[in-house]
């Protein structure tokens, strides 16, 4: 039997309106031995990771979202020195994501439907 | 040089002449001379004197400077001694001492003054005091004294007598030099008198010899001008004299008659030399012509006589021969002391004489000319002409022959028709070849005068045998003129030379066009008998009727066919009025007042014209003719000739031709207007198909009819709210068309409008107004203004046709013609149905096409969302699926059943969501197209909205939402449940998505006509500016990335409200929550198909 891995360092952000994708993505990160949290929209997001005491490793993002969606969180988290060195990987059921995440000056992006394996393989770049 | 005007002399004095100026000056000359010898001379003599004085004076000094180098010697030889007592020396002393007593003797004698005389003495006794001195030096000497000793004994004497000496010899110094001042002041004085004097008589005789010769020079100046007037006044005189044209001035002694002057015209007019002209008075005498001599001298004898002037015509002969007229006048002079002289001028006349003697000469040949004139009118017998044409000539030119030479037909001989002078037999029967070797065939040919001076020697031509014989000389020929040939040459002939003149030639022409003229007539007349009768001939064989009026429409002529045409005889229709001959009664009246209009005015209407009028015969049966008139130009009155035909046949069958041509005109017309209006069609196709935009294309369209099919052109279209709006207006006049623009704003179009773009629209039926009276206007027109308006349009005609797309009317195309006139007829209406037709076609293809395009951009967006919206469910399940299978794979210690539960319920909620996703969409597309069939049937809301949540109780638990259902117990009506249950579905999964952890209030009420369905939650809220849009379809930009989802269901649940014929509205605040009401009628009020929902936004769009 295999022990539960702990990843004490890496603490994970899970920005996603839909609450069961945000609660089925936590509950897998968590299996995998993550610290996640989750958020339901940027300006909680935002909040939580202004307000933490220990510092959030990498967040996943939403983009269609409302009351403050992807594009508006980026933006304001890289206008905040101390949030705009995290790491940002975008979830998004939205097509030609390339082009659109070049401007949000992110390199890694998941398309929906996720494949677990290669979430699990972006997210230990960044852990 | 005039001489000096003289000044009048002051009165009382007698002037003096110029011989006593003369005198005074000389003697005045004289006497300063004299004066001028005579000072002179006593000046002279002075200096004479002063001179002599001098020269005693010097002469003294001189004699004084011998004495005294006589006392020098002596002393030079006394110191010799005393010094060298040599006594050489002492003989020497002696000398001197003897010399100078002597010169003291002379002097003495000589004559001295008083003083010099003194002074003499003087010195004489310091020499004797100095001998004295000197002898006793010479003593000591000799006694062997030193010399100081007698040095000192003699020095004083020496001093005392040069002291003496130099005394006398200052004192002649000083008379020296008295006297030549003394001479000198003489000489100047004298030489300043001679000077002066010496001037002065200079002086005088200079100024008098000036005088004299100016004097002499006026003199001479004025003699030699008086003397070169006369000389000019000579010269202009005889250039006077001999100047005068054609005139001779003479002057000859009255008793010998020798001429004494005669002007140099002489030698110019007559050819004598002067030196010969002035010979003797025979000279001139033997010069006047024999038969003027007598009576010449008689009158001279008178004048000299009576000293009266007199004058008179003689001849003279020249020296060349010539005879030369003259008038001359004379007159006797007789000057004082002169003997008398007879003065005469002659005048050369000869050319007046000629001129007079050419003018009598021309005077009889006129004379002659006329007569012969006269006769040749009244002669007819042309043979008898020629004669008495010959013997004018002869007498006339006092010429032996006269001949006329008729050319001979055949143009090769002439022969001697009639002549004067000519031997007997000769007339008539002579011939001479017309060739140029004859003088007539040369005259002839030349076509001019010909002189012959002289037949021997002429060059041009040989003389003949007929001339030979009759020896004739001289002659002259002119042609006789005729046409086409001349009939002859008339000629005259001398037998002895003579040179004809110029007249006489004239004479001779003027002879022979009397003969032409003559011979003219005699054609003409022949001429005219041959017209008459070729006319004749005409008239009588001629087809067409020819007859001929006056100007009084009397029938002069009438011809055979005029007689068959009209039925009247040639002898019935002379000298009856034309007009009632043949002309209907109806339109004699007409043709008489055209006549005296022509009379009047000579205005041509129908002269020369081809012109067909009706006509009668004799029975009164009436005929068309073709009718020519002309006049017959002339002197006098006027004379017409119409030709006639009957053409009543020939009528008919241009009245046919004629309509024939009408009507292919017409149909040609016709055919060009419909190809116009078709190749009008195709552009207007062309323009329709360019664009999608049919707003644009049918205002391009409205701009093409006018001006090819219309004046002005509208379009008005139906806008959404069901009012006509104008689109596009066009008029020839831009004006009109803000005028009409205007109208159309104010007043659009009303459907119940009785005319126009209203009642098409609203009857869907074309209308045609091919007048638009006023009446039409009035009704059409809301108010006076409005009237006014249309009225100002000017609209004549109006076309309006309706615009229709699927049975449905959508504006109308109107074409109204202002200025051009035309009225619009079935085949503009079927042109213009026909363009509507294409418009509509062409409005139907845009909408066609849009809604394809809007059909299928919503079905790519309904993909794209539909396809954004599937992947979160499936996304959740996908995860769950793989993070269980991960888990079991993994067999890890937390792989417990407890563990996988809750996610595969999780995955199955997913799946769950997953159908009704995929439910809605199917929806959504068949909304889309339209096939929502709502079958209606009592439906309890409330009811429905408990079962919903019921079925979201444990969504409801895991959001964390509390909720709460309000209703009033039953709530029915005829809805759709299935429907309903969606609405309410929708609304619910909405509220706990949005509203998640906060509560949740549904609430059911409603009234007799409708119910109320509510659903609020307190979640995130919607900002104001989405909510509007939240019911649209989907608004890709801004609801997919904040509300990806959302739009989806809210809008299945508007389509469905709208069905049922509801409402739907929201509230909401961002941060405070949405509360969604939805709003339904019980009963189905306005039902309106989905199909009627879908409609207006494409209609609007």
């Amino acid at each position: 039997m295999k022990t539960v891995p702990q990843n004490d360092t890496c603490k994970i952000l899970i920005v996603e309106d839909d609450p069961d994708l945000r609660e089925a993505l936590g509950e897998i990160l968590r299996d995998e031995g993550y610290c996640v949290n989750g958020a339901s929209h940027g300006g909680e997001a935002l909040a939580l990771l202004r307000g933490e005491s220990s510092r959030t490793t990498l967040i996943l993002l939403d983009l269609t979202m409302p009351v403050m969606n992807g594009w508006q969180f980026r933006a304001e988290q890289r206008l905040d020195p101390e949030l705009s060195t995290i790491p940002v990987v975008v979830l998004s059921a939205g097509d030609r994501l390339a082009e659109q995440l070049g401007p949000l000056g992110i390199r890694d992006y998941i398309g929906k439907p996720i494949q677990l394996p290669l979430l699990l393989q972006t997210i230990e770049r960044y852990c | 040089m005039t001489p000096p005007p003289r000044q009048s002399p002051p009165p009382g004095r007698a002037p003096l002449t110029f011989r006593q100026r003369i005198a005074i000056g000389f003697a005045a000359a004289v006497l300063l001379i004299g004066v001028t010898w005579l000072v002179s001379y006593y000046a002279l003599r002075e200096t004479a004197a002063s001179g002599r004085a001098f020269a005693a004076q010097a002469r003294d000094v001189i004699e004084f400077g011998r004495l005294r180098a006589a006392i020098e010697q002596k002393m030079v030889a006394a110191r010799g001694f005393l010094i060298t007592g040599d006594e050489k020396f002492l003989p020497e002393i002696g000398r001197w001492h003897r010399d100078l007593q002597g010169q003291i003797a002379n002097l003495r004698l000589a004559g001295l003054t008083s003083r010099e005389q003194e002074l003499l003495g003087e010195i004489e006794r310091a020499e004797e005091t100095h001998q004295k001195a000197t002898e006793a030096a010479i003593a000591l000497k000799l006694e062997g004294q030193p010399a100081e000793v007698f040095a000192e004994r003699m020095e004083p004497a020496r001093e005392a007598l040069e002291r003496r000496l130099a005394a006398y010899l200052n004192h002649e110094r000083q008379i020296l030099e008295q006297t030549d001042s003394a001479s000198s002041r003489e000489n100047a004085l004298a030489s300043a008198l001679i000077l002066v004097s010496g001037l002065l008589s200079v002086g005088v005789t200079v100024v008098l010899a000036v005088l004299l010769t100016r004097r002499l020079g006026h003199l001479y100046e004025t003699e030699r001008l008086e003397r070169r007037l006369a000389e000019t006044a000579r010269h202009r005189y005889r250039d006077l004299v001999e100047g005068i044209p054609g005139g001779i001035v003479w002057e000859a002694d009255a008793g010998s008659l020798r001429m004494s002057f005669v002007s140099r015209r002489a030698q110019e007019m007559l050819g004598y030399p002067p030196d010969r002209s002035k010979a003797g008075p025979d000279f001139w005498t033997r010069l006047i012509h024999a038969d003027d001599r007598e009576r010449v001298m008689a009158t001279a004898a008178r004048a000299l006589r009576e000293g009266t002037e007199q004058q008179f015509e003689h001849r003279f002969l020249a020296a060349d021969g010539r005879t030369v007229w003259f008038q001359t006048r004379i007159r006797l002079s007789r000057e004082q002391g002169k003997p008398a002289v007879l003065r005469g001028l002659s005048v050369d006349i000869t050319r007046l004489k000629e001129a007079d003697e050419a003018l009598r000469l021309r005077a009889r040949q006129q004379a002659a000319v006329v007569r012969f004139g006269q006769d040749a009118l009244v002669e007819t017998d042309l043979s008898r002409l020629w004669e008495k044409a010959c013997r004018v000539v002869a007498d006339t030119l006092e010429a032996e022959f006269a001949a006329v030479f008729e050319l001979l037909p055949g143009g090769r001989e002439f022969l001697l028709k009639a002549g004067v002078g000519w031997t007997e037999g000769a007339v008539a029967t002579a011939t001479l070849p017309a060739s140029t070797a004859t003088q007539p065939g040369y005259t002839l040919l030349a076509g001019e005068p010909v002189l012959v001076p002289d037949l021997r020697r002429e060059e041009r031509f040989r003389t003949h045998r007929l001339f030979e014989d009759h020896a004739v000389v001289s002659g002259a020929s002119v042609v006789v003129p005729g046409s086409p040939k001349p009939p002859g040459v008339l000629s005259v002939h001398t037998r002895g030379p003579r040179t004809f003149s110029g007249e006489d030639l004239f004479f001779l022409q003027s002879v022979a066009n009397v003969l032409s003229a003559a011979a003219g007539r005699k054609q003409a007349d022949k001429a005219v008998e041959e017209s008459e009768r070729r006319k004749t001939a005409v008239l009588q064989g001629a087809l067409d009727a020819i007859i001929t009026i006056d100007y009084e429409g009397r029938v002069l002529e009438f011809n055979p066919a005029a007689e068959r045409l009209f039925g009247y005889s040639a002898a019935e229709a002379v000298g009856r009025e034309m007009a009632e001959l043949i002309i209907p009664e109806r339109l004699r009246e007409e043709h008489r007042k055209g006549m005296a209009r022509y009379l009047v005015t000579k205005e041509e209407r129908i002269l020369n014209r081809r012109i067909e009028m009706p006509a009668q015969r004799s029975d009164g049966t009436e005929l068309l003719v073709g009718l020519a008139i002309s006049r017959i130009s002339g002197e006098g009155p006027p004379v017409f000739t119409g030709f006639l035909r009957d053409i009543t046949d020939r009528r008919r069958g241009e009245a046919e031709r004629a309509e024939l041509l009408v009507r292919e005109q017409n149909a040609r017309a016709a055919a060009e207007a419909a190809e116009s209006r078709a190749a009008f069609l195709a552009e207007a196709s062309a323009v329709l198909a360019s664009s999608l935009d049919y707003r644009t294309t049918l205002a391009s369209v409205v701009r093409l009819l006018v001006p090819r099919i219309a004046d002005g052109s509208a379009v008005d279209m139906l806008d959404g709210e069901g009012r006509l709006r104008r689109l596009a207006t066009s008029h020839s006049d831009p004006a009109r068309v803000a005028a009409s623009e205007e109208a159309a704003d104010l007043y659009p179009p009303s459907l119940a409008a009785p005319h126009g773009a209203g009642r098409v629209v609203r009857t869907g039926e074309p209308e045609v107004l091919t007048e638009v009276t006023d009446e039409a206007l009035r009704a059409t027109a809301r108010d006076e203004d409005h009237y006014r308006r249309l009225k100002s349009l000017r609209l004549i005609s109006l076309m309006c046709v309706p615009l229709s797309a699927r049975g449905e009317t959508l504006g109308a195309i109107t074409l109204a013609s202002s200025e051009s006139g035309r009225r619009f007829g079935e085949e503009d209406l079927a042109f213009a149905q026909d363009l509507a037709a294409r418009a509509s076609a062409a409005i139907e293809n845009a909408r066609l096409y849009r809604d394809a395009r809007d059909a299928v951009r919503a079905r790519d967006d309904f993909l794209s969302i539909a396809s954004h919206e599937l992947k979160t469910p499936l996304t959740t399940l996908q995860l769950q699926v793989q993070g269980l299978i991960r888990k079991v794979r993994g067999a890890r210690e937390d792989l417990t059943l407890e563990s996988i539960a809750p996610r595969l319920a999780t995955a199955e909620r997913q799946v769950e969501r997953l159908t009704d996703l995929i439910n809605n969409l199917l929806d959504i597309s068949r909304i889309t197209a339209g096939r929502l069939d709502l079958q209606l049937e009592p439906v309890d809301l409330s009811a429905v909205v408990g079962e919903a949540a019921s079925r979201f109780r444990e969504e409801f638990s895991r959001a964390g939402c509390r909720v709460e259902i309000q209703t009033n117990g039953p709530c029915v009506g005829q809805w759709n449940r299935l429907r309903l249950e969606q609405v309410v579905t929708n609304l619910l999964s909405n509220a706990v998505k949005y509203g998640a952890g906060h509560p949740i209030e549904v609430g059911v009420s409603g009234d007799e006509a409708s119910a109320r369905l509510t659903i609020r939650d307190h979640g995130i809220g919607i900002p104001p500016e989405h909510q509007a849009r939240i019911f649209e379809r989907f608004e890709r930009a801004v609801s997919d990335r904040h509300y990806g989802g959302m739009g989806l269901g809210l809008w299945i649940v508007r389509q469905i409200v709208d069905a049922l014929g509801g409402a739907i509205q929201v509230e909401s605040e961002s941060g405070k929550g949405s509360a969604f009401t939805v709003n339904l009628p019980r009963t189905p009020g306005k039902r309106r198909t989905a199909a009627d929902a879908a409609e207006p936004s494409a209609l609007r769009g």
